[in-house]
């Protein structure tokens, strides 16, 4: 307990997927995953706009790099999750186990 | 071909808004989107997604921030400049202080000025036919020359106006009450009586037409025949409240009216409202012109004899006024076939002259003091950009290093001018904010002098929100744009020099300002004066009588028998008389002060009737000349034991000059006739006494006996005002139980017909005070810096052995120089403008010099005053101290 940084839904997913994409996290492959993974169509500015608020927080960090010709010439900037980041994924998970627990009935499936 | 390419209009929409650092992943995110869109989906598709999402973009943490640092960028300098600006006004207050105070005082008075012309010139501008409605008056003319016009008409002018002229659609008459009179209100339910003295412009008797002209709403009752009913009577909404407050439907109700001309007992037909302030006439009752002229005193006249109507006439909307006021000129005003006034001819006044430019009467309010007052609303608000321009200007040495550092910087002209137009804007709406606020708290003040009830009523009004953005444009421009121009031109090197830059120049613009002011100044101080001194001598002139410890009181007019009545009036007056404190009592049909009992035309036994003058009569008993202290210079007083089928006359000095009947022991046994046979000899010649204020020239006048006025006017002796007054007051209540009591200090009384003329002359002090206060403001401004900028001369001239006077001479010769330039240009224009207004007087100051060198005298007092303070400290100041900086 006494986390200091809370997350939205939203913020946590792309933390989450920004963590399973590893090196290739950039802006367009985040609304990719979205999709492969959850099924689920996001806007670009959304994503942006979210892993801007993120590395202000400083759970994510960003590199540029990889111009390639099919960006008309354009670097990607490329996310990745620091540390805090991903040890605050970890709270999160185990703070949620923990309430599941407290659910009667259920405790036994997890 | 080429592969498909994203909108090019919302790739630079992206560009334009987003962050600088932002811009290349981003679009690279969308271009390479856009592809696989491409791709995948087709290009319209594409598209539309991109556009989305660019537009989904736009929000705070993408837009790039609204820094000065960048270009494209129309918000951040101005907010620069209103910041500066703010910061600059900060830091020298004393100087942010007089401007604000002056152009706050500057605007509030504006305002209250201009509010209070615009309600003396909406007068009667609520009536729909306001344009169409006339007065018909009256044009004496002797051998073709206009000698005076006069209001009033017999009760024959309106229908026979209205036949004769054509284009008048209708005619209505209104006739006055003439006395004061009771009115009384009886509830049978409650039992409860209300009774009040009305004043005789309470009262009214009009023509049914009256609704037709005059667009006062109608709360109750049928507008089309209120007053056709004889005995009905229409009241205003206050009367309602007055008398009947209880009474939910007012109709029907009986009101009974004692004294006057039509005593008797009227009913309620309708009600109408509250007369607004601003209208032309000021009653509470209306009663039926048809039961006016039942009464003896018109039945026995043709039409035209008695004078006392007021006519107006309604021209049809297509009416040419031109050829109806020249048709009208041709109308005889009297159609008597004996005795053919072929003098009088009939005059038409529009409505719209009859508040401000009534050719009959001469008020204090006219459309030359309204333009007056708006004059000096303006010079007002001028003085105060006039010192806003000359202290900011004063400034330049002050700023002048700032302006050097942003053209060193980069900034352009442009932009400082516009940075000294943002200051000048902030002070005008810093200031207009505090004028409005001021305006609204001094407005109930201004209501209170001039006895209306108005309020300050801009919230409502939208053309007072233009006339705000106007001032505010028009101030900050006229008052920004020169110290703008000015303080953007002080070049690089000189700017960071320092000090060279304000070149003392012997008649800059700065001069020719503070001339202006001084101008104005001098011109509102000579006016204030005169205005002053011609109050003074009015209130200071001999009257002739003496209106001092006199006492009017109404006499009751609720009785069942006058002969009874009469009686106790006899007993009434011993009474009185028998008190210590009681001197004289008299009774009188008119009283000093108040209306004459009648005009006549009258000429001397022997010569013809063609060379008759107007002569005021009024009915006086014998005690009236003693009670009023009147000096008798030949003949007698009246007495009782003189026969009254003499008609003896007692007349004042004016009629004996300008009937020439010699010396005015010569005057005594001679006659004077009016239009019948019956001849008046005098009895007593009294010297001249001012029945009417001091407006009012001299004319012949003449007393004639009447034991049983309506007015009862008690000389007091002793001293012990209150205690007499309540003995007369139980007196009059045990002898008189039906009738309220009312009484008058006649002192008062007469002081009420100069109350115009001392209004006029406060409203007219207050304004100008407050002006000559803003010009002050900025003189006194203005002398810190210039002294600001001399203070090393003062210091040095010190040094080299000046002394303390010779200093302060030599920072007063300035100002003295301009003062006597602006005396030399302003003193025709005052020596004209006093003479003409002089003119209006009957009895005026003479236009000596001293109406001019005081004026000068006090302004050469003032503004040394003001600079005073700062010169001496100026010149007291150890040079050492600001010697030293170098």
């Amino acid at each position: 307990m006494g986390r200091t940084t809370f997350l939205g839904e939203f913020e946590e997913l792309v933390l989450t997927l920004v963590l399973i994409l590893g090196e290739e996290a950039y802006g367009n492959a985040i609304v990719q995953a979205f999709e492969n993974h959850q099924g689920r169509k996001v806007n670009l500015s959304s994503v942006h706009v979210t892993c801007y608020r993120l590395e202000e927080k400083g759970l994510l960090a960003s590199h540029y790099g990889g111009a390639t010709k099919v960006r008309g010439g354009r670097k990607k900037r490329y996310f990745r999750i620091t540390n805090a980041g991903k040890s605050l994924l970890h709270e999160m998970k185990d703070s949620r186990v923990n309430l599941w627990k407290l659910a009667p009935g259920l405790s036994s499936d997890l | 071909m080429s592969s498909p390419q994203p909108p090019r209009l919302f790739v630079r929409f992206f560009e334009w808004y987003a962050r600088e650092e932002l811009k290349e992943y981003i679009l690279g995110d969308l271009e390479e989107a856009y592809d696989d869109n491409v791709r995948d989906y087709g290009r319209f598709f594409a598209n539309r997604q991109f556009i989305w999402t660019v537009i989904r973009f736009f929000r705070p943490s993408i837009i790039k921030p609204l820094n000065p640092q960048q270009q494209m960028n129309y918000i951040g300098m101005p907010s620069h400049y209103f910041k500066s600006g703010s910061r600059n006004l900060l830091k020298h207050k004393t100087s942010s202080l007089f401007n604000i105070l002056g152009l706050t005082i500057g605007i509030a008075s504006c305002l209250v000025i201009l509010q209070y012309v615009a309600f003396e010139s909406s007068y009667d501008q609520f009536h729909s036919r306001k344009h169409d409605i006339y007065r018909v008056d009256k044009e004496d003319f002797r051998d073709s020359v206009l000698i005076n016009r006069y209001q009033g008409s017999g009760y024959a002018m309106g229908p026979t106006i209205l036949e004769e002229l054509p284009g008048v659609e209708a005619m209505v008459r209104t006739h006055g009450f003439d006395d004061a009179s009771v009115v009384t209100y009886r509830d049978n339910v409650s039992g409860k009586t209300r009774q009040f003295i009305e004043d005789e412009e309470k009262l009214h008797f009009v023509d049914q037409q009256f609704f037709d002209f005059f667009d006062y709403k109608v709360l109750r009752g049928d507008r089309n025949a209120l007053l056709v009913e004889p005995n009905s009577i229409v009241i205003t909404e206050a009367m309602w409240q007055k008398y009947m407050p209880d009474v939910k439907e007012p109709i029907g109700a009986l009101l009974e009216v004692s004294g006057g001309r039509i005593p008797g007992t009227f009913q309620v037909s309708g009600v109408i409202e509250t007369l607004p302030e601003n209208t032309l006439f000021s009653f509470g009752f209306l009663m039926p012109m048809i039961d006016l002229l039942q009464a003896e005193q018109y039945t026995e006249d043709d039409g035209w004899g008695w004078t006392n109507f007021t006519t107006y006439i309604l021209a049809s909307p297509e009416a040419s006024v031109q050829v109806m006021g020249e048709q009208a000129r041709n109308m005889l005003m009297d159609r008597r076939e004996d005795e053919l006034d072929i003098h009088s001819y009939v005059a038409l006044t529009p409505l719209n002259d009859l508040h401000l430019k009534d050719p009959t009467a001469k008020g204090m309010v006219t459309a030359e003091t309204l333009s007056l007052f708006t004059t000096i609303a303006v010079f007002i608000i001028f003085i105060a950009w006039l010192n806003y321009i000359n202290l900011t200007t004063a400034q330049t040495l002050r700023r002048a290093r700032e302006v050097g550092v942003r053209k060193a910087i980069g900034a352009t002209r442009g932009q400082l001018i516009l940075q000294f137009l943002a200051e000048a804007a902030l002070v005008n709406f810093v200031a207009l904010l505090l004028g409005v606020a001021l305006a609204v708290i001094a407005m109930p003040v201004l209501a209170q002098v001039i006895e209306k009830s108005f309020e300050f009523g801009f919230a409502i009004q939208s053309q007072h929100w233009l006339l705000f953005l106007v001032g505010f444009l028009v101030g900050t421009l006229l008052s920004g744009l020169y110290p703008a121009l000015v303080l953007s031109r002080i070049g690089l090197s000189a700017a960071t020099r320092g000090t060279s830059v304000a070149v003392r120049k012997k008649f800059g613009l700065r001069q020719v300002l503070v001339t202006a002011q001084l101008m104005i100044g001098l011109v509102l101080i000579s006016a204030t004066y005169s205005v002053h001194r011609q109050l003074q001598f009015m209130l200071s002139q001999d009257l002739g009588l003496e209106v001092e410890q006199v006492l009017s009181i109404t006499s009751p007019m609720v009785y069942e028998d006058r002969d009874k009545m009469d009686q106790t009036m006899r007993v009434f007056q011993d009474k009185l008389k028998s008190l210590a404190a009681v001197s004289h009592v008299s009774f009188s049909d008119a009283i000093p002060g108040g209306s004459y009992n009648w005009t006549t035309n009258m000429y001397r036994e022997g010569d013809e009737a063609e060379e008759r003058k107007g002569v005021r009569m009024m009915f006086v008993d014998d005690q009236f000349m003693e009670t009023y202290q009147m000096e008798l210079l030949a003949g007698r007083f009246h007495s009782k034991e003189l026969t009254s089928e003499e008609h003896w006359v007692v007349v004042n000095e004016t009629l004996v000059k300008e009937f020439g009947l010699g010396t005015v022991e010569e005057a005594i046994g001679k006659r004077v006739k009016s239009g019948g046979n019956t001849a008046f000899p005098i009895i007593g010649v009294l010297k001249d006494y001012h029945w009417k204020g001091l407006q009012v020239e001299k004319t012949p006048m003449l007393l004639y006996f009447n034991e049983s006025g309506a007015v009862i006017s008690v000389r007091l002796s002793g001293a012990d005002i209150p205690a007499t007054l309540t003995t007369i007051e139980e007196e009059y209540r045990a002898l008189f139980p039906d009738n309220p009591f009312k009484y008058d200090f006649m002192d008062d009384f007469f002081a009420r017909q100069y109350r115009s003329d001392r209004r006029f002359g406060q409203i007219f002090t207050a304004f100008s005070l407050i002006a000559i206060l803003v010009a002050c403001l900025g003189l006194f401004g203005l002398a810190s810096f210039t002294l600001y900028q001399r203070t090393k001369e003062i210091s040095i001239r010190k040094v080299l052995g000046a002394r303390l006077m010779s200093l302060l001479m030599l920072l007063y010769r300035d100002y003295l120089t301009l003062i006597g330039l602006a005396a030399v240009l302003v003193l025709p224009l005052i020596y004209f403008a006093l003479h003409r207004w002089l003119e209006d007087f009957a009895y005026r100051i003479d236009l000596s010099v001293d109406l001019f060198l005081l004026p000068i005298l006090l302004l050469v007092f003032i503004t040394l005053m003001t600079i005073s303070y700062q010169s001496l400290r100026a010149a007291r100041t150890n040079p050492a101290t600001t010697l030293r900086k170098e």
